[in-house]
Order: C-alpha cells, then sequence, then structure tokens
C-alpha cells in the first residue's frame, strides 16, 4: 500500500523534518551525530553484513533465555582443576611485569594463602622469575572475578549452572569491603579472613547449598537478580537486597547443617554485614548469560568487558575469543576517607560482566542512589539507563526498572551502535589503591577506552569480507 | 589541629550519600578532613585510621560526624562545618522534568515508535546513510535516502537487503518522494489522483507533478528509486518495488515510470515486469531520441483520456547580443533535458554532467564560464555538493554564477530552473529577480511548481516576471523558446 | 509594542474542505461540539471538524499532527483569508488527503430497487453525534459510491430529511454521497477482494457503534449489487 505515513523519522538535515511537519505528519527527528573517526567504511560493512540481523537476535535471544542457578559451592581445584602455582586473576591476559598495583598485591597474598611463600612480600621474586607460576584470565576458565580477581586452588567458588544445557560458570566469595585481597590488600587481617572463608564459610555454603538443592531445588539466582533491582540494587555497586534474600534462602540450611553454632552466628553475620556478598552470584550469573551468546558468526554483540588494572578488554560474539584492549580508565568518584584521586589505580575487576548484561551501570535509574558517586541526580540517572539504550540491542523483560514505567534493562551492548554513537559503556565501580597493598580507595563511574571499539568493529569488519 | 567527632543515633543515609556529604563537608573553610558515614566496623576502622577517636558504643546504626579542623581555623569554622553536613544531609536536588533526551540513531528512534507505520528520511552525509537506512530496513521499515555520496556497491547491499524483506529503498540520491499525499524531500504540494509515478529523477519526477497538476491530475504518490537504480549493478531493484506497491494501490489507474534510459538488459527486464501488472505503466525515458517530460505528461493525459492543456507561459523575452547559451540548472534531470532539446538545434553542449565524452567541463565553474561554447551547469551535481547545501536550499554558488554570466558579452540567452516545493528555499525569486533585472541577456526561467507549493508559484513567477525574465511551466519550451531567443546561432 | 502574531498549526484537510474555506467569507465560525481529540465548528450548516492524529479521521474534517487538543484555550474559530484560524492561529493547509473511496467492480449494474424504508427507518435513528441508523446509510452511500451506482432517489431523501439528525452526522451523510470515507472504510473496501479480515476488524472497532454501523451498511449494499467473493466481508 501507498498510504500517508501518520509518522516520519528524519536523521541529518533539520529542514526536511520541518517539510514534513507543515504537512501536519508526526515528526521525530533523530540527534544524529559524526560516528568515532574512520569508522565509516567498516561500519557500513559491518551493517550490510547479510549475517548480522539474524546473528545478533539470536545472540540476544540466547543470552536472555539463560537462567542461572546456584547449584554447588566447591574449592577451585576441584572445580577448575587449579593446582598450586596456577594463578586466576581479572580482566584480558596480563604479565607480571604489566600488571598493576592491586593485581600484584593480590597475587602476593594468594601466594601466601597457597602457602607458596611465608611472606607475601617474598612472592615478589617468585612471579618475577616466573618458573613455578602461572597468570591467566578466570574469563579463560568459565569464571569471573571483582576486581583483581585473583582465584587460587584453595579458594572456594560458588558454581552456577544453566539446568538448560548444563553449562557452569564460577566465581569466588565476596571478602566485604576495604583491606580485602581483591582490592590489593594482603596483610595479615586479610589472610585471616581469607583462611576463615577455607576452613569455615565455605564448606559451610557447600553443606547448606546441597541441601537447599536437595530439599527446595536450586537457587535461582536470576530470580534474585530481578527482585533485587526493583529494591534498589543495580547489583555491581549496590547489592544490599540480593544479599538479604540469598541468606534468607540459604539461612536455614546453615542452621540445620549441624556445624559449630558459632560458626554459623559467625557466617550469618559476616554474609549479612556485607552488602556486596550477593555481587559474585551477579557476576557469574551474568557470565553464564553472556557465555550463551558467544561465537556467532556475525553479531556484533559484546560478550565479555573486563579490567585487569592495567587493560581494559572487551570480546565480542562474532570474533571469538580475540580480546580489543586498550588502558583501563581512572574511575570519576568519590574516595574514602583522606585517600584523593593520586591513590587510585585504574580501573579493574570482571565486575563490568554486569554492564555487558545490562546491570551495573546500565540499571542506574533503579539505583538511583549510585549517581551520587558522581555528584549527579536522579534525573541523571534516568538518563543514563536511557542512553545505554542507544547502544544496545534489546531489552530484558525479566529485569525491569519500575521508575521507567517497567521498561526492560538495556542489553546487548552493540560495538556498531557504540562506533555510530560514540556512547561508551557506563560502569559503575569500585576503586582499588595503586600501591599493592592498600586496598579500596573509593568508588565511582569509569568508561572503557573508546579506541577498543573501533578496533574491534574493525575485526568484525575483516570476517565479513573474508566471508563475502 | 583539633578533631570533633559526635554520633547521630538512628540517623541513617546510604554509604553514597554519605560520601558525598563529606565530600562537600571538606570543601568548607578551615576544614582538614571530614568524614560523616554509618558506624560500621570498615567504616571505625577507616575513622580511626585518619585519627578520630570513636565515642564508646557506637554501631552500624548509629551516624558518625567526624570532623577535623585545619591549624588555624577560623572561629566558628567547626559551626560552619557542622552546618554545612546538616544542609548536605537535608539537601535535595531540584529534580526537573526528566524529558528524554531525542534518539541518537535511526534504530533508537524506530525503537521508541515500534508499531507505527514510520516512515524514515535518511540526509545524512553520504558515508553514514547506510548506517541510517540499515537501521530502519533491520524493523522492517520502507526507508528514503536523500544522501548522495552514497558508494555504489552499499546501494547494491541495501536494495539486497530491501529486497529480501519485501522492503522500499528509495534513494540513495533521491530528492523528491510524495507517499500517500505526503512530500518528502523536494516535492510539490498536489493533490490526490490517479496516477502513480515511479523516479529514478527528482525534478523529472517534480516537472510530471507540476505539468499534471496544471492539468487537473493528481498523483497519490510518487516514489522515488534513485538515479542509479536502473544502471546494470543495480538492476531495477527499487523500481520493482515502487510498481508492485503503486499496482497494488487501487486508487492508482495509471503508472509513469521517469527515468533517464536504463542500462539495455535492465530496460528489457523491467518492461517484462511492468507487462505483468494490472496497472498500465507508461515509460518516460529521457533521452536521445525519446519524448521530453512534457511530451511524456501529455500522453499521460491523452491515456488517461483527459485534455492536453496550453502550458502557461509569463512575461516576454527579447532577443539580444551574444551567440552562447548559458543555462545554470538546480535540476539535474532538467538540465539533461534541456541539453537534449538544444543538442539537437546548437550541437554539443559543454556540461558538468555532459551527454557524451570529451563534452565534460568537471567541476571547475571558472571553466565553464571562459569556454566559448554552449554550456549548461548542473549546481545539484554531487561534485558540486560534496560539504555544501543542494542549490535548491542554498542558491548561492549559482546566484553568483549567474551574474558572472549575464555580464559575459558572449552570453546571448540564459536558461535557468526555478524548482518550488516541499524542502526549498522559501522565496528563491527574491535571490534571483536582482540578478535577472541586472542582466543584460534575456533570462527564461522554468518555474517548477503548484499553487498550493509553500512558495505559491503564481507569487514567484510574479517576482520574476517583473523582473524582466520569461516564465515557462514546461522545462522543455523553457528550452526551445531559449533556442529561439539565439536566432539560429549555430 | 504588538503581541507576535500566532504560529501557523499545521494541516491537511480534504479537497472539499480546502474549497469550502477558501470561498468563505470571513467570519467567526460557532462551535458546535469540542473534546479532548476533535473540535467541530458550523461552516454554514456543514459541520467542519479539527482533529487531532488520535481521533477517528473523519472526512469532513482538518487533521492535525498534534495528539491532543489541550492546547486550545478558549476554541474560538473563525475563517480569515480563506483560512481557518483558532484562537488566532492560523490552520495552514499543507497537505491535501485522499478521502475518497476505493473503486470496486459491481456485477450488477441495474439493481434491484431499495427497500422503500431504507431512509426512513434509520436517519437519525440511534444515539450520540453519530446516529447508528445513519452510520448504516454513510456505509450504504459509499459502497455504491465505490461501485459507480448512482442513487438519486435515496440521496434525495437523505437531503430532504437531514433536519432529522445531528449537523456532523449530516455532514457525513453529504460526505458519503460524494463518495468520501473514514480510512478504515476505504481501507476495508481496498481488501474486499482479498481473504485478509484485518480491514474488516479495524473498520469495525471504530467509534462506539459507528465501524459496526458502517459495516453493516456496507454489506447490505454489496448484497444488493451482487458483489460475490467478498470473503472480508
Amino acid at each position: 500500500m501507498t498510504t500517508a505515513p501518520t509518522n516520519v523519522i528524519t536523521v541529518g538535515a533539520a529542514m526536511f523534518g520541518d517539510a514534513v511537519a507543515a504537512q501536519a505528519v508526526g515528526v521525530t527527528s533523530v540527534d544524529w551525530r559524526p560516528p568515532m573517526p574512520g569508522t565509516e567504511a567498516d561500519l557500513a560493512t559491518v551493517l550490510a553484513d547479510p549475517l548480522r540481523r539474524d546473528a545478533n537476535a539470536r545472540a540476544l535471544a540466547a543470552m536472555l533465555g539463560v537462567q542461572a542457578s546456584l547449584v554447588d559451592v566447591a574449592p577451585a581445584s576441584q572445580l577448575l582443576g587449579l593446582e598450586p602455582g596456577q594463578f586466576l586473576h581479572a580482566g584480558p591476559p596480563i604479565t607480571w611485569d604489566r600488571a598493576s598495583g592491586p593485581l600484584r598485591g593480590a597475587l602476593m597474598g594468594g601466594a601466601a594463602l597457597e602457602g607458596l611463600v611465608d611472606d607475601p612480600e617474598d612472592a615478589v621474586a617468585l612471579f618475577e622469575s616466573g618458573t613455578s607460576v602461572s597468570l591467566d584470565p578466570c574469563h579463560h576458565h568459565g569464571a569471573v572475578g571483582p576486581m583483581a580477581g585473583v582465584v587460587t586452588p584453595s579458594m572456594w567458588m560458588f558454581v552456577l549452572e544453566d539446568p538448560a544445557t548444563g553449562r557452569r560458570t564460577h566465581c569466588s566469595l565476596n571478602e566485604g569491603l576495604g583491606k580485602v585481597l581483591r582490592y590489593g590488600a594482603y596483610g595479615p587481617e586479610v589472610l585471616t579472613r581469607l583462611r576463615w572463608m577455607r576452613d569455615v564459610l565455605g564448606p559451610l555454603l557447600q553443606t547448606a547449598v546441597r541441601t537447599t538443592v536437595q530439599s527446595s531445588g536450586p537457587v535461582d539466582v536470576t530470580g534474585i537478580l530481578t527482585q533485587m533491582l526493583q529494591m534498589g540494587d543495580e547489583a555491581h555497586n549496590r547489592n544490599r537486597a540480593g544479599t538479604l534474600m540469598m541468606m534468607r534462602d540459604l539461612a536455614p540450611a546453615m542452621v540445620e547443617s549441624g556445624a559449630d553454632a558459632a560458626d554459623v552466628a559467625a557466617s550469618l553475620r559476616f554474609v549479612g554485614g556485607n552488602d556486596h556478598f550477593f555481587l559474585n552470584l551477579a557476576m557469574p550469573a551474568c557470565k553464564l548469560a553472556l557465555d550463551a551468546a558467544r561465537d556467532i558468526d556475525g553479531s556484533t554483540m559484546v560478550v565479555a568487558m573486563a579490567r585487569n588494572g592495567t587493560d581494559f578488554g572487551i570480546q565480542v560474539s562474532g570474533t571469538g575469543d580475540q580480546w580489543f584492549t586498550g588502558p583501563a580508565q581512572l574511575a570519576d568518584g568519590l574516595f574514602l576517607g583522606s585517600y584523593g584521586p593520586d591513590d587510585a589505580n585504574p580501573d579493574i575487576g570482571d565486575s563490568a560482566i554486569t554492564e555487558t548484561a545490562g546491570i551495573g551501570g546500565f540499571a542506574m535509574a533503579t539505583a538511583p542512589a549510585i549517581v551520587r558517586l558522581v555528584g549527579g541526580t536522579v534525573p541523571d540517572a534516568l538518563a543514563t539507563t536511557r542512553r545505554m539504550h542507544e547502544i544496545t540491542l534489546g531489552e530484558n523483560p525479566r529485569w525491569s526498572v519500575p521508575v521507567l514505567e517497567f521498561q526492560g534493562t538495556p542489553t546487548g551492548i552493540d560495538v556498531s551502535k557504540v562506533c555510530r554513537t560514540a556512547i561508551l559503556p557506563q560502569i559503575n565501580t569500585g576503586m582499588a589503591g595503586k600501591q599493592a597493598g592498600v586496598g579500596q580507595v573509593g568508588a565511582g563511574l569509569v568508561t572503557p577506552p573508546a579506541e577498543i571499539f573501533p578496533a574491534a568493529l574493525a575485526a568484525l569488519a575483516e570476517r565479513t569480507r573474508a566471508r563475502a | 589541629m583539633s578533631s570533633h567527632v559526635t554520633t547521630r543515633p538512628g540517623a541513617y543515609a546510604d554509604s553514597v550519600r554519605l560520601l558525598q556529604v563529606s565530600r562537600t563537608v571538606q570543601g568548607v573553610p578551615g576544614v582538614a578532613t571530614a568524614q560523616v558515614a554509618m558506624a560500621t566496623p570498615l567504616n571505625v576502622e577507616v575513622l580511626e585510621g585518619m585519627g578520630f577517636t570513636l565515642p564508646e558504643g557506637a554501631g552500624p546504626n548509629d551516624m558518625v560526624v567526624a570532623i577535623q579542623l585545619a591549624d588555624g581555623a577560623a572561629d566558628g569554622a567547626l559551626e560552619e562545618a557542622l552546618a554545612a553536613v546538616d544542609e548536605a544531609l537535608a539537601a535535595r536536588t531540584e529534580s526537573g522534568p526528566s524529558e528524554e533526551a531525542a534518539p541518537r540513531t535511526t534504530g533508537a528512534a524506530l525503537r521508541r515508535a515500534s508499531g507505527s507505520d514510520a516512515l524514515v528520511l535518511v540526509s545524512v552525509p553520504g558515508p553514514s546513510a547506510l548506517a541510517e537506512a540499515m537501521d530502519a530496513l533491520d524493523v522492517d521499515h520502507d526507508v528514503m535516502i536523500f544522501s548522495d555520496n552514497v558508494p555504489l556497491d552499499q546501494e547494491v547491499a541495501l536494495k539486497r537487503t530491501a529486497t529480501e524483506r519485501g522492503l522500499l529503498v528509495m534513494g540513495p540520491d533521491c530528492g523528491t518522494a510524495v507517499v500517500g499525499g505526503v512530500g518528502l524531500g523536494f516535492a510539490n504540494a498536489t493533490s490526490p489522483g490517479p496516477v502513480g509515478i515511479v523516479a529514478a529523477s527528482g525534478t523529472g519526477c517534480q516537472q510530471l507533478l507540476c505539468l499534471l497538476d496544471h492539468a487537473g491530475v493528481g498523483v497519490g504518490s510518487a516514489l522515488g528509486v534513485g538515479g542509479r537504480d536502473l544502471s546494470a549493478e543495480v538492476r531495477g531493484a527499487s523500481t520493482r518495488e515502487a510498481l508492485r506497491r503503486l499496482d497494488e494501490d487501487a486508487s492508482v489507474e495509471l503508472i509513469v515510470m521517469v527515468s533517464k534510459p536504463p542500462a539495455a538488459e535492465v530496460a528489457a527486464e523491467l518492461r517484462e515486469y511492468a507487462a505483468g501488472l494490472g496497472t498500465p505503466v507508461e515509460f518516460a525515458l529521457l533521452g536521445r531520441g525519446q519524448p521530453d517530460l512534457t511530451a511524456a505528461a501529455e500522453a499521460v493525459l491523452r491515456r488517461l483520456g483527459r485534455d492536453v492543456p496550453d502550458w502557461p507561459v509569463q512575461g516576454g523575452a527579447i532577443a539580444s547580443e551574444g551567440h552562447l547559451l548559458r543555462g545554470l540548472f538546480v535540476g539535474g534531470t532538467l538540465c539533461d533535458e534541456s541539453m537534449l532539446i538544444a543538442t539537437e538545434e546548437l550541437g554539443p553542449i559543454r556540461s558538468n554532467i555532459p551527454l557524451a565524452d570529451g563534452l565534460g567541463l568537471g567541476a571547475d565553474l571558472d571553466a565553464a564560464l571562459a569556454t566559448d561554447a554552449h554550456t549548461m551547469v548542473d549546481f545539484g551535481d554531487d561534485a558540486l555538493t560534496a560539504g555544501r547545501a543542494h542549490p535548491m536550499i542554498d542558491p548561492t554558488l549559482r546566484l553568483e554564477q549567474l551574474a558572472r554570466a549575464a555580464e559575459d558579452p558572449r552570453t546571448g540567452v540564459i536558461l535557468i530552473d526555478v524548482v518550488l516545493g516541499h524542502g526549498a528555499e522559501s522565496d528563491p525569486a527574491a535571490g534571483l529577480a536582482p540578478v535577472i533585472a541586472a542582466a543584460r541577456p534575456p533570462v527564461i526561467a522554468c518555474v517548477v511548481g503548484t499553487a498550493a507549493d509553500p512558495q505559491d508559484r503564481r507569487r514567484q513567477v510574479a517576482v520574476l516576471v517583473e523582473a524582466g525574465a520569461e516564465v515557462h511551466l514546461s522545462n522543455a519550451a523553457a528550452t526551445r523558446r531559449a533556442i529561439e531567443l539565439l536566432g539560429g546561432t549555430r | 509594542m504588538t503581541a507576535p502574531a500566532p504560529s501557523a498549526v499545521p494541516a491537511a484537510a480534504p479537497v472539499r474542505v480546502r474549497d469550502k474555506l477558501a470561498a468563505r467569507a470571513d467570519g467567526p465560525l460557532p462551535v458546535v461540539h469540542r473534546g479532548p481529540h476533535a473540535l467541530y465548528l458550523d461552516l454554514d450548516g456543514w459541520s467542519l471538524g479539527v482533529l487531532a492524529s488520535m481521533a477517528t479521521a473523519v472526512p469532513c474534517a482538518l487533521r492535525l499532527a498534534t495528539p491532543g487538543l489541550g492546547w486550545l484555550a478558549s476554541a474560538s474559530a473563525a475563517v480569515r483569508d480563506g483560512m481557518l484560524h483558532l484562537d488566532g492561529h492560523p490552520l495552514r493547509i499543507g497537505r491535501i488527503i485522499d478521502t475518497a473511496v476505493p473503486r470496486i467492480t459491481a456485477p450488477i449494474t441495474d439493481p434491484p430497487p431499495p427497500p422503500a424504508d431504507l431512509v426512513s427507518s434509520r436517519l437519525g435513528r440511534g444515539d450520540g453525534l453519530t446516529p447508528y441508523g445513519d452510520d448504516v446509510l454513510c456505509g450504504w452511500l459509499a459502497v455504491h459510491r465505490a461501485a459507480g451506482v448512482a442513487t438519486d432517489a435515496v440521496d434525495a431523501e437523505v437531503r430532504a430529511n437531514l433536519g432529522r439528525t445531528t449537523m456532523l452526522s449530516g455532514t457525513l451523510l453529504d460526505c458519503a454521497m460524494h463518495g468520501e470515507v473514514i480510512p478504515e472504510f476505504a481501507a476495508y473496501v481496498a481488501s474486499l477482494d482479498t481473504p485478509a479480515a484485518a480491514a474488516r476488524i479495524a473498520l469495525a472497532k471504530v467509534g462506539h457503534s459507528s465501524g459496526r454501523g458502517l459495516l453493516a451498511g456496507a454489506r447490505l449494499a454489496l448484497h444488493r449489487l451482487g458483489h460475490e467473493g467478498t470473503t472480508a466481508a
């Protein structure tokens, strides 16, 4: 049919929109701006790729279809086959010589925890020689780690499973805030806490999770995320409701475990007192969903964003395991105590997997308190979530934002849209001290280095051309 | 240095907010450092690390206000700092209406307008046009691409995608479309009627719209396809879809296809396709040995059983000295048509869009004026619009060249087109009139427009005639008149 | 100091509406009815509508792109220089709307005479601004125009009795006799020879009962004209 359209969307010269409006037809004007420099040709190639539309639809659907369940808790040695001397870390691959302070501090603490050295300081020589130790990204082992993300064989990990496929992801247990290993602290109190988590908390959680799985089925982590997003959490820098809901689900089994009452009480107190305990469940839940979208030829969807304290890296569905990296940025935010910007390390951690999955900074509108980290306002929070819809493929119907009329969270970062709009993903993050051993110095907002998106786009374009 | 610590039992604010309050208070003159926090074990540790001593029994449900004054802080600094704490805690941001920002891509706009029949009109720079147009195709919407300088392979890719999905891509380089009575790009205001147009040429389409309008025949839809659609590379992908759409429209009694002659193999395919439609198709193919646009309009009228009117002429030009014909056009197809007609009478015409190899002028406008030959320049050609608005919007360049052509003693007649309609500049006659009035050679103008156009053709014509121009509605008639005034000078 | 001239409001209009306004002498037009999405004026006994984009697009009206008419303060209406002004804002017609009913072919060119009580039993019967009986007549008349079949006697009877119904309904009957219809009716008629039922369902949903009335009238007429194979009907 050739009937009059009720609405015309104009992109480009404003005068054409005016001319349409003068005919009493509704006009929506796109606020178009030139794409990131030098990306026009690659954008045209990638957007004209006949595989792209369906590939992205499949990637998004695969991701949205995953339901993550907590099915077990066990040591990394059992789950991932980690041997003494093997260390996992956050972000893209890195070597000791390029590692930042907090990553080094966490590795040193981890070496002491594993008994490779008595004094964490002695680990420096161990890592410098590199003969008896190895570093590998968590992401390469079906795992994610917040901040430094260091995982050693004796650390206990959550196991999340997609019941539909049996695929699993893993994440360590959250230590709390302040002077903790993941922020690069490795003092005696850090190691003491980690040993307690290894000896008391881990086994108790294992019993509780296994009992709960048997009695009432696995804990629905995706479902808790759905609820917490309506309770003021964005599941990256604010996990308060999620933590308490998880405790609600596990506490009965912990109490009935037969473990020493004092240990149970200490464990409950520890979990309940650590607002970020749930972060280490949110992260592997996000990874489980995003892994389902990996390796789809022609898809421009980002499946991982991760930082090792030196580099910020992304992986894209259509480019396999390739990392596109650039320098990690400093967060803009507020500092603890008398710390200031000079004390902060660049962005670090696998926790940007939450933003990759459409929560964290992307769900800012549902957690307006977080926007105050940068002195923002509630309208800023709403604007941030809306802005992220500009660079994403779709919405998550499960995870909705009440204040935006229950609109789903912006989901599936599209490399081509980032390059077109120059809008970078917004990440909420903690800030580690740049000196090894300091711990957390603040929290704030950060974005990836812009150049990694054109780099990923170029690789997608190259594959498109090779296929043509 | 002096430290002051107070607790506020029962007071609560979340940690993020308290971090901000702390930062505010740290900015008060005389304050060395300050921390406002809930007395959680972690915060107690931090505060003690900063050198504060906390009262016994402070717990996670108590708010601690810890302020350290700098040495030599003024009297009252503490009170000021405490007042700042209260103020910061109480502060509520004046939240204005959280209006949604405009969409940044066509895709985002379409997502907001989901479920509507929105049509997309793209006029971004050529290298970025595919991205916006593909957004429309991705969610099964038709798109018009006004942008020129779109690479040919990208046009092919867009149209291949559209064909697979049963969608219509009008363009690239589509200047004119009318969809169900809505004019898009440069389009004249016409009435609904029995004719549907498929146009590979914007100004060709406009000329036809206006001639038919003058004859009282309306055009419900005029679907543009872009100048390259009938090339061997694109093979009429959009033309086929446009023909199919008009064939499905019960109100269309006759389809007119306006184009330069297509590539030979495409022409054959197209005639075969048209022959299979239920609606008759009249081909108006502008080329050597083919009828001009006015003749095509007359053929359409006869086929509809309507009378062919006299095409209007206003004003009267008088021949003068000079032996060269200078055509200055904003419409590429009008320029082509004039060249085809003039070539028959005057021999080869030099142009930036020449009819044959060896007649090219390039984009060098000085060369066009210096050459001792009949010239016709299309100011709307890609090479002359790169980095500049189309001459239908920004007349500056043509006005300059018009003035120079008028000063050249060799110029015998000046031929121009004036294209009205939606999208075109609001009062083209105002800019042209003084130049025409000052010109020595006669000026013949073809004013392509309708009475309902925003510029009002009657008013535009009156101003041009007042300035001394002879004004036609038919470009072919205007061209023949110009040749006549040149007086057989070959 | 003079107040700035109120800005023009873009409007679209059917040809007859444009021409009626162009021919009207300057002067005020009384407001007959005012709703959130539609305003109806008395243009010398003809009901001239001004419709927001949400309103049913009756063929006797100017259409605006604004979703509502809330911006009108007093809704004072007047014609000046052939242009309708609302609250001083000129409604500039930037587009002509096609309201013509699509053509159909009718196998019976010389149909049986219409029921004697066709008009008398329906005209003005029903509630509201557009009584149901009038909607039926509109549908009946418009389908005859679509088929190109004259209904002079019926037209004359309708015209002679317009006083029995509202001004708006009378105007819509006038439009139907001119073959001018709402878009949903046009789409329905265009779909008659296709198996798709979407257009019929969409028409039936128009207004409170208007769509159903139009549909009923159309079916009466199609039956009379022997229009077969009308799956969509």
